[in-house]
């Protein structure tokens, strides 16, 4: 057992915990733990597959912002709502039990082998994120799609900020 | 430099209907607190006028593409920067009424936009531009999306024109949520004319994301409604849960592949299995990856096992927002859909997702017919008679291949590529977004009068609404399918299709749930016409622009039910172009 | 010069089939235009918009060409032909042969007779003229239609203000009524328009180009080898032919109606108001015989030398005879009474044509058309008296005989037509049917079909004699009956035509005989190469 076999399987078992702590732990507060644990485990994966710039994102934005947030949310709810319901937590395994299985058939069907098609390119090395940020601003890359989606986030800004507002005064 | 204002050109709606975006946002801000009657006036002409200006410019671009320098479009971004600093000094003078304001803007500007839209596909379908291809390959502009484009510009046209005239809309809190309203759904529509023209993975996604972002939005956005919050909440769950499964399929294809763009897929696959490298482990793999970014479009379009949010999810929202969904949100699925199909339909596992589509299409208009059936609330019923239409549609898509089955090996391979189910399901969504439309505007009619969205509360209304209630019968009969209209042409092409490349069994339960969905349609023109007390009928007053509106609609129907060759011709076009892929 | 301008204004003028279609069109929009109080004007454009086909299919019937033949192209007359969609080459394509031009003069009568009938109608006149004229379009434009696609479209285009004219004018279980009738029929429709699908697509086989010209598609299906016989699209097993076969069969036989399609019919027509159900019975019912004809038995002749085929259709029809005899002879209501002797009726058209000779089939298009004339004429009667006695039960009636010695008079004439006396009307087509029967040499069962219709013969007498012993003999058991009036004018005007045209026919049958049989003819060698 070589190094990198020894990293993937301490990476996985940590993340496949997270994910578990997540699903079935009983307060509320411990599951977002589990979370982050879960983010921090897939962030390892990037940067074992050699792509540090989305482990960086990865920990940047999950981490460093969803959680935090979500942190925020069940600090500003009342304690005896942070409870979760153990129905619920059965129900949520669901799809997960049935996620795991569709993950272990695809990979029985792949029996080993690695997937035909194009040779992935190799990892770009240390100038990802240059790379990244020209792809961004190229016409004959993504620059499309960087604006749209800063169209989108205006857009769902705007109306997530309606949407969260409390009932408008009636007399305004 | 030149090539940069070829491919802006190329967006051009799109761009009118994000400056559009902005006008309302900042007319919105600027008018917040202030009331001055002119500005109203200026802004919509200032408005009109700057967008005019692009729309000019756009066109002399047009004439003289050959000498394009980088001054080209100068004019336009002046013209923009105008109108807001018109708008802006303009404002402080406002005063007044505002109920139009926000949403003539946006009919204006998707007028305009649809001005564009025409010049460019004067080009397409003259065969003018042959190389569509813009931004880098990310989106493609032939036939097929400058179609849907305009479909979804007519849409947003109509849903705007509804909301003007919604009720919850003009009076009590939600009045306050028209801005941001509007602001998803033009969203929600420049999601889906993206959707529609992208060829990228990567770029369908996030343009599929714009438009379900914005309608999880809109969905929730009644305030004071809990229906409208379930609504939202559930659209969001479900949505997110069918988002995942699509990127888990493309990331699938991706790895098998390495690329990104349509055609550059279809190359690799067809390049692997003519080497014989896919073999059943492979070729189980795909099947896996394309049912998973199938499993997207399916729940967009609502198509059973996907539909559970349909009904909640109609019945909530505002009624505008529903017949968005109906209407516009589904030709744009559709329209990624016939892309996708009809690049990776027969590639390695192809034959059998056509054949699984096929029992999912007969599925799905079973269930939704039936369903339709035992519904008392007008949404809803409405919402299962789109799942019924889903059904119909994928007919179309199914038809897409000629499937042939090896006597011996029972192996079941796609054969050619059969246009005529992308006609057919094309055509089929020009009638669906219009008797839809009409339909839904005719419930914003009623409900505005009656308050509620029950069948038994729109008793004998036909009678006190004789116009409005007679363009309902144009719209049921033809999302029934009777002749002459255009929802009985789209039901014809679809069973043209599907006869040619050998599904008579589904035609014939099509065939049978058309007469099943008879009778909750005419459910609907019974509470109209056949119901109530004769005494109470006294005419409604009011409503004359919202009741030509829908008069407009109808017409429209009837003449697509009895001059449908233009419009056949048109998608011959198209069908002609998907068949290069 | 002068006759250069002429033509040329010729040229651009609809033809007379087109007139004849849409003249009720134009009626219905000035209706729609006309403010809904106005009824008297809206009443008088309807009236005027009946009255144009009316004129032009006397005009018709009188100029048409004994001597053609019809079925082929040369010699339908008076053909109208533009290309409609060309993607699917779609045609407007309409024209008029032997077996339509007859049918015609009895729908644009019935409907102009229709518009008289309803000038008591009070509810709603505006939109009940503007649907009476809607219907009129779809019935006239399917019997003049020579395209398949077109046909359809006009067939479909009759359910809607069908619905509308029974659900909202109807009686008391209006609304079932309606929307079974807009079921089965649709249902049928559907079943056609799948057929019809197949059968355009099978016609474009090879180098040939698809088409839904019923002509060109009669001519092909003569061909033996013809991929409207051996080719296209087999269908849960069914060989091509016999699923399109049938699947026209029962979208048209739903209209006849046959057993055990029947059953919208005496809902249908018991709900709809007078006038309805005179052109329900009169005309309505028969675009399924006329359907069959035009259509299902030309496309698939060769089903039809089967033996099997005629053995069903011909037992069908029986059936049909008997059980709506036996029925009429347990109603109660008179409407319903003459409901189901319409069903008995039809039958024969089936019998007839199953025979597959000469005298079956002149015997089946005459029966639709006398059929035509004393079932509205009985539908008229029953009017009559419900108008003034608001209900239909004939035990509660009686003694009408001379309470209303004018309105018995015109009612024994319907009653003995539909009765099949001899000099009236129902005699010839039926024993024409009988006599084609008893002949056929398509089937053995034919001649056991003959005796059993000839007892359907016997029942029909039987329940139209007790009928007219318990409405009009007797003696007056309800005092009220004693002040109705007798028949006004405009009733009066709107019956006479009828009788008059009853006894015509049954005395010259020759008038009608003549214009059918050259195309009954020739649509027989189309199915039947051998005769």
């Amino acid at each position: 057992m070589d190094t990198l076999t020894l990293m993937f399987l301490l990476i996985a078992t940590i993340t496949i915990a997270g994910s578990l702590i997540t699903l079935w732990s009983k307060y509320v507060v411990h599951s977002v733990f589990g979370l982050m644990l879960a983010l921090l485990g897939v962030a390892g994966f990037y940067v074992l597959l050699g792509a540090d710039f989305l482990a960086v994102t990865q920990i940047v934005v999950y981490v460093g912002g969803v959680l935090v947030l979500y942190l925020f949310g069940i600090m500003l709810t009342p304690p005896d709502r942070a409870e979760r319901n153990v129905k619920l937590i059965v129900f949520c395994s669901l799809p997960a039990v049935a996620g795991a299985m569709y993950l272990i058939g695809s990979a029985r069907a792949m029996e080993g082998k690695w997937l035909p098609g194009k040779e992935l390119p190799p990892p770009p090395g240390k100038h990802l994120i240059h790379q990244v940020g020209h792809s961004f601003l190229d016409k004959d890359q993504y620059l499309l799609a960087f604006e749209l989606a800063s169209v989108l986030l205006l857009v769902v800004l705007v109306g997530a900020v309606y949407i969260a507002r409390r009932r408008w005064e009636a007399s305004e | 430099m030149a090539d940069y204002f070829r491919d802006l050109i190329a967006i051009g709606p799109e761009l009118i209907l994000c400056g559009t975006l902005l006008v309302v946002l900042l007319v919105d801000l600027w008018r917040a607190g202030r009331d001055r009657a002119s500005v109203w006036w200026i802004a919509l002409i200032v408005t009109f006028v700057s967008c005019l200006a692009m729309v000019q410019i756009g066109s002399l671009y047009h004439q003289a593409e050959a000498k394009v320098d980088g001054m080209a479009l100068l004019p336009e971004f002046l013209a923009l920067a105008s109108v807001y600093t018109l708008v802006t000094v303009c404002e402080s003078y406002y005063r007044g009424r505002d109920d139009w304001l926000l949403g003539t803007i946006v009919l204006i500007g998707t007028a305009l936009a649809g001005y564009r839209l025409w010049d460019l596909g004067v080009d397409v379908f003259s065969g003018l531009d042959q190389e569509t291809a813009y931004w880098g390959a990310l989106i493609e502009g032939d036939g097929l999306a400058i179609f849907l484009r305009a479909l979804g510009l007519f849409t947003l046209f109509f849903c705007a024109l509804f909301a003007i005239f919604y009720k919850p809309f003009l009076k009590g809190i939600n009045r306050n949520g028209v801005m941001e309203w509007l602001l998803c759904l033009i969203g929600a529509t420049l999601g889906g004319m993206f959707l529609v023209q992208t060829t990228n993975l990567l770029f369908l996604f996030l343009a599929l994301e714009m438009m379900s972002l914005c309608s999880y939005l809109q969905a929730g956005m009644l305030k004071g409604d809990r229906r409208s919050a379930e609504a939202g909440l559930k659209y969001v769950l479900y949505g997110s849960m069918a988002s995942a499964f699509m990127l888990f399929g493309f990331s699938l294809l991706y790895a098998f592949t390495g690329e990104l763009n349509f055609p550059a897929i279809r190359e690799i696959l067809i390049g692997l299995s003519a080497d014989g490298a896919i073999g059943d482990a492979e070729g189980l793999l795909l099947w896996v990856a394309i049912l998973g970014s199938l499993t997207g479009f399916a729940y967009k379009i609502s198509a059973v096992p996907f539909h559970f949010w349909t009904p909640d999810v109609y019945e909530g929202s505002p009624t505008p927002t529903t017949a968005f969904l109906a209407a516009g949100s589904k030709a744009f699925s559709f329209g990624i859909l016939i892309r996708f199909v009809v690049l990776l339909g027969d590639v390695g596992y192809g034959a059998r997702i056509l054949e699984l589509l096929a029992w999912v299409a007969a599925l799905t208009m079973t269930y939704g017919n039936l369903a339709a059936l035992r519904q008392s609330n007008l949404k809803r019923l409405f919402a299962y008679s789109s799942i019924a239409h889903a059904g119909y549609m994928l007919m179309g898509i199914v038809a897409l291949f000629v499937i042939t089955k090896d006597t011996t090996s029972g192996q079941l391979t796609a054969g050619s590529l059969n246009v005529d189910g992308a006609k057919a399901v094309l055509f089929y969504l020009l009638a669906y977004a219009i008797m839809n439309l009409g339909a839904f505007g005719v419930l914003i009619f009623l409900a505005n009068r009656t308050g509620s969205e029950e069948i038994a509360d729109i008793h004998g209304m036909g009678w006190k609404a004789p116009m409005v209630g007679g363009t309902m019968i144009v719209f049921l009969l033809s999302l029934t399918g009777v002749p002459p209209t255009a929802g009985f042409f789209g039901k014809y092409y679809l069973f043209v299709a599907a006869i040619q490349s050998g599904y008579g069994w589904l035609v014939v339960v099509a065939g049978l749930n058309t007469v099943i969905s008879l009778v909750y349609y005419f459910r609907i023109a019974k509470a109209l016409f056949l119901r109530g007390e004769e005494e109470a009928f006294v005419e409604i007053q009011g409503g004359k622009v919202f009741s030509l509106a829908l008069l407009f609609l109808a017409l429209l129907t009837i003449y697509f039910g009895i001059f449908a060759g233009g419009a056949t011709e048109l998608l011959q076009e198209v069908g002609t172009s998907l068949q290069s892929r | 010069m002068l006759a250069n301008i002429l033509q040329a204004v010729q040229g651009s003028l609809p033809g007379p089939l087109s007139l004849l279609t849409f003249a009720p069109l134009l009626g219905m929009l000035v209706i729609l235009f006309l403010p809904k109080a106005k009824t008297e004007a809206i009443k008088t454009v309807a009236a005027c918009a009946t009255f144009i086909p009316l004129a032009i299919s006397i005009y018709l019937y009188w100029a048409y060409d004994r001597g053609s033949i019809g079925m082929t192209a040369g010699n339908m007359m008076w053909t109208e032909q533009v290309s409609w969609i060309k993607a699917f080459n779609v045609e407007y394509f309409v024209g008029v042969d032997g077996l339509s031009v007859p049918i015609l003069l009895l729908s644009t009568l019935l409907f102009f007779i229709a518009v008289f009938s309803s000038w008591n109608i009070n509810k709603g006149v505006k939109g009940y003229f503007a649907l009476l004229m809607l219907l009129e379009v779809g019935t006239n434009g399917c019997f003049v239609a020579l395209d398949f696609f077109l046909f359809y479209v006009f067939w479909e285009v009759m359910l809607l203000p069908m619905y509308f004219l029974i659900g909202i004018w109807g009686g008391a279980r209006r609304e079932y009524a309606a929307i079974k009738f807009f079921l089965y029929t649709f249902f049928g429709g559907v079943l056609m328009l799948i057929a019809l699908v197949a059968i355009y697509m099978a016609s474009g086989s090879g180098d040939a180009e698809p088409t839904f010209n019923l002509l060109k598609l009669a001519e092909m299906a003569k061909d033996p080898n013809s991929p409207l016989l051996l080719g296209g699209l087999d269908l849960f097993g069914w060989k091509f032919l016999s699923w399109t076969f049938w699947f026209l069969f029962i979208g048209f036989a739903v209209k006849v109606p046959i057993v055990p399609l029947h059953t919208w019919l005496p809902d249908a027509h018991v709900e709809a108001p007078t006038p309805i159900s005179v052109i329900l019975a009169g005309i309505l019912l028969k675009l399924g015989g006329y359907g069959m004809l035009r259509v299902n038995f030309q496309l698939g002749g060769s089903m039809m030398q089967e033996e099997t085929t005629i053995i069903i259709i011909g037992g069908i029809g029986v059936v049909s005879i008997l059980y709506g005899a036996f029925v009429a002879m347990a109603q109660t209501d008179f409407k319903k009474l003459v409901a189901y002797s319409s069903v008995s009726h039809m039958g024969f058209v089936l019998l007839g044509v199953a025979a597959l000779n000469k005298e079956g089939m002149n015997g089946a298009a005459v029966q639709m058309f006398t059929h035509g004339l004393s079932s509205a004429l009985m539908f008229l009667v029953v009017g009559v008296i419900y108008d003034r006695a608001h209900h239909r039960d004939m035990n509660r009636m009686g003694g009408i005989g001379l309470l209303m010695p004018r309105y018995t008079g015109w009612a024994m004439i319907g009653v003995f037509a539909s009765l099949g006396l001899p000099g009236l009307a129902g005699f010839i087509g039926e024993i024409l049917v009988l006599i084609g029967a008893f002949n056929s040499t398509a089937s053995t069962s034919m001649q056991i079909y003959a005796v059993l219709a000839a007892c359907g013969l016997v029942i029909t007498a039987g329940y139209l004699l007790w009928t007219v012993q318990r409405v009009f003999m007797g003696p007056v058991t309800d005092e009220s009956f004693k002040e109705f009036p007798d028949l006004t004018p405009r009733e009066t005007f709107t019956q006479v035509p009828f009788a008059i045209l009853c006894i015509i026919i049954g005395v010259l049958p020759f008038l009608l005989l003549n214009v059918f049989d050259g195309s009954l003819a020739h649509l027989l060698t189309l199915i039947n190469p051998a005769n």
